[in-house]
């Protein structure tokens, strides 16, 4: 019984750090202004003025906007313009936000360059990680320390 | 079992936290780099010393040239790269100062040296050889302009800010212009103070527009209309508009270190506000955002070819305009031929004020047939902003002559784009989809290592362990220290029971008794209870009582007893534990 008791406040107890956790690292909804800005990016793109869809993404990177999706747009702009140093900037910041996108992968990977972590995971998802595992195993020590994994407490 | 099952734990919480430390290692340190162009010059030449800072913060803290003993600077300028990776923003700020010599010899650039969030970033001096030259000058931007000419404002839009010695002149060529249109921005800053060091220059920033390269920056020397003599750095940059509306060319910021007789100062000048017009509706289909005055032409390599064996199509597009942000031309989509792209060679420069420039698409057409066939004519649509028009040129249409030559030559050819259409003449890099507009865009907050509540719940899993651990050693305490315990608190328990006792409590005698039995027991760790008064004074005398002590204790016990089965008249309340503290705090003196 006071096995149970603890693996159920130790279940509790993980949910609330991941909740907590995943709440901290949760992505912001951006003003209507910026999307639209996106979208003409977007627009310049594919008409062919690759420098100005750059210029436009960037101003989106200054003001602190970290979104896959405008560092691969923008780094394919890089691509376009000749700014390969660059391009490849911006296709590794999008892997770093976006690990396990095959499309950003590829890119990365046409630009010689590597991922930055060694796991298709992202920076927030091995601290995330790291937390729970330090913290099942606190849990694991303090409930060994009062015998909870004896067979005699079963 | 449990054995194994710590151990995969521990295992898996060293692999993870191994795991994260990349991420923090990314945030990298602080550098600063001094690099030359040139490892020895002429007196008369210049040289380019280049500063370059990396903060893994974004922060940029200010570098100013400490005083050079044997240079004398020409022309400065600042360029900054900000990047963001992961969230965390880091910035290189790079410093190029054009230097010349003042005399012969081995002159030193000294090192630098930058207080960093506590952290010292230097450099090492630079050696240079400097010979004697023959008067010729690496540099005629700088040192062909006329030593002395009179101030004058850059243009009729100039304003100015600042002070009579130092002040600051801004202005635009246009005031209104359509997207895409370039406009000439100049700014002039006049110095005519002798402080130490040059001056601090932080130029503007150019949100809204899309600039082609470094500003251009000279330096010279002007006298003003009272004879003042004022150190000139001009510098001018060519801007074009990428979004319409109000676009503002930020302030630039100049801040001197003062000398000897006055305070350092700072300068700022005003924003300037331009109207950038949307472009006239009704645009053709093929507008691809082309914005000045072009031409184009397309030259093939042959009229004459066979089945299966391509043309080299050369396509001319030049001119003047916003050759950083125009777009490509729409190919037509012929069946008759197979396009493929060669690749795509750009050029453009900055002559009087106008961004003039080349692309030059080389392309392969392969016939599918026999026959005369025909590559079409290119168009290409641009809009004026002179006639405030749209325009379209073309190419001529060319007659190609194709002779019969080997079918397998053209079976195994890959399709053109789904139209049909070459539309990709950049290459296959142009084929690269971006991804679309999300419904809702976000923005991925700080990473989880830089915020503080999440540092917080790291916290969690230590004190768990930590609190653990501390109850476990204030158990262990408590079962090895009972004693001690019980005797260190004996006291104090005893006075809070005495304070306790109530004025209308039955038998205060009977209770202060009780009290100082218990208290007796805690300190001397042994039951009294049923001992004869002998019994009981020789005990406490064994413990280093004293016998009036030890008589005054039974005396209370004794009256305790007595008044529990013997009525009689009790002293007063307040009298009787004033007695009974008494006693208590003589015993435990004599304890002490």
């Amino acid at each position: 019984m006071k096995r149970i008791g603890f693996f159920f406040l130790s279940i509790i107890l993980l949910a609330g750090l991941a909740g907590i956790a995943m709440r901290l690292a949760s992505p912001s909804p951006l003003p209507a202004v910026d999307r639209e800005t996106f979208e003409r990016a977007n627009q310049l793109y594919q008409a062919g003025n690759y420098a100005a869809a750059a210029s436009l993404y960037e101003q989106l990177t200054a003001k602190g906007i970290a979104n896959p999706d405008l560092f691969y747009n923008l780094g394919n702009a890089y691509a376009q313009t000749g700014k390969t140093k660059e391009a490849a900037e911006a296709f590794a910041s999008a892997a770093q936000l976006a690990p396990r996108d095959a499309q950003v992968a590829g890119r990365l990977a046409q630009a010689g360059e590597t991922p930055r972590l060694p796991v298709p995971l992202t920076a927030n998802e091995l601290a995330l990680g790291a937390l729970l595992v330090t913290c099942t195993l606190a849990l694991a020590l303090v409930g060994s320390r009062h015998g909870l994994f004896s067979r005699s407490n079963v | 079992m449990k054995r194994l099952f710590l151990s995969v734990l521990i295992i898996v919480a060293v692999v993870g936290l191994l795991a994260i430390a990349p991420a923090a290692h990314a945030q990298g340190a602080a550098s600063l780099t001094a690099t030359v162009d040139r490892n020895n010059l002429a007196v008369d030449e210049t040289l380019m010393l280049t500063l370059t800072l990396f903060t893994p913060d974004g922060s940029m803290p200010q570098l100013s040239l400490p005083p050079l003993d044997d240079f004398r600077v020409i022309g400065n300028s600042q360029s900054l790269q900000t990047s963001l990776i992961n969230g965390a923003m880091s910035t290189t700020t790079t410093y190029t100062y054009q230097l010349q010599p003042v005399r012969t010899g081995d002159l030193i650039i000294p090192g630098f040296s930058l207080d960093w969030n506590g952290q010292t970033l230097s450099t090492d001096p630079i050696s240079i050889p400097v010979s004697q030259g023959n008067g010729a000058s690496n540099n005629p931007s700088a040192l062909a302009a006329p030593p002395q000419t009179a101030v004058a404002q850059p243009d009729s839009l100039a304003n100015r800010k600042g002070n009579r010695d130092l002040f600051i002149e801004t202005a635009t060529d246009k005031q209104s212009l359509y997207v895409g249109e370039v406009v000439k921005f100049s700014m002039r800053l006049y110095n005519s103070s002798m402080s130490f060091g040059q001056p601090n220059f932080e130029p503007p920033q150019y949100v809204g527009f899309w600039h082609p390269q470094k500003p251009d920056i000279r330096q010279y020397y002007a006298n003003g209309s009272d004879g003042t003599l004022y150190d000139v750095t001009e510098l001018t940059a060519w801007l074009f508009p990428t979004t319409p509306g109000q676009a503002t060319i930020d302030p630039a910021t100049v801040t001197t270190s003062g000398g000897f007789f006055k305070d350092g100062a700072q300068v700022q000048s005003d924003p300037i506000s331009i109207d950038v017009k949307p472009l006239p509706a009704g645009a053709p289909a093929d507008f691809n955002g082309a914005v000045g005055q072009f031409e184009i032409k397309a030259t093939p390599d042959r009229l004459s070819t066979r089945l299966g064996e391509p043309v080299t199509l050369k396509v001319e597009l030049s001119g003047a305009g916003n050759w950083g942000t125009l777009g490509n031309p729409l190919w037509p989509g012929e069946a008759s031929w197979r396009v493929y792209n060669q690749g795509t060679r750009s050029q453009s420069d900055i002559t009087n004020g106008q961004m003039t420039g080349s692309r030059l698409y080389e392309q392969l057409w392969t016939p599918l047939t026999e026959g005369k066939l025909t590559l079409p004519a290119i168009p290409y649509t641009y809009f004026d902003p002179a006639a405030g028009q749209y325009r379209t040129i073309t190419t001529q249409a060319q007659t190609i002559d194709v002779a019969p030559g080997d079918p397998g030559l053209t079976a195994s050819l890959p399709q053109n784009s789904a139209s049909g259409q070459a539309s990709t003449p950049t290459g296959a890099a142009a084929l690269v989809q971006i991804k679309s507009t999300p419904a809702v865009l976000t923005s991925t907050p700080r990473p989880l290592t830089q915020q503080t509540g999440f540092m917080l719940l790291v916290l969690v899993p230590v004190g768990l362990v930590m609190g653990d651990l501390s109850l476990a050693y204030r158990k262990h305490y408590m079962e090895t220290h009972a004693a001690h315990l019980r005797r260190s608190k004996a006291y104090k328990r005893a006075r809070r029971q005495l304070k306790a006792i109530s004025r209308r409590s039955k038998n205060v005698q009977l209770e202060v008794a009780r009290i100082m039995l218990t208290y007796l027991e805690d300190q001397i760790q042994q039951p009294l209870t049923g001992l004869s008064h002998s019994a009981l004074a020789q005990v406490l005398q064994a413990n280093h009582f004293s016998p009036e002590l030890a008589q005054r204790v039974i005396e209370t016990l004794f009256a305790g007893e007595a008044s529990e089965y013997t009525p009689q008249q009790p002293a007063s309340y307040e009298q009787v534990l004033r007695s009974a503290m008494l006693l208590l705090d003589d015993l435990e003196q004599s304890r002490s």
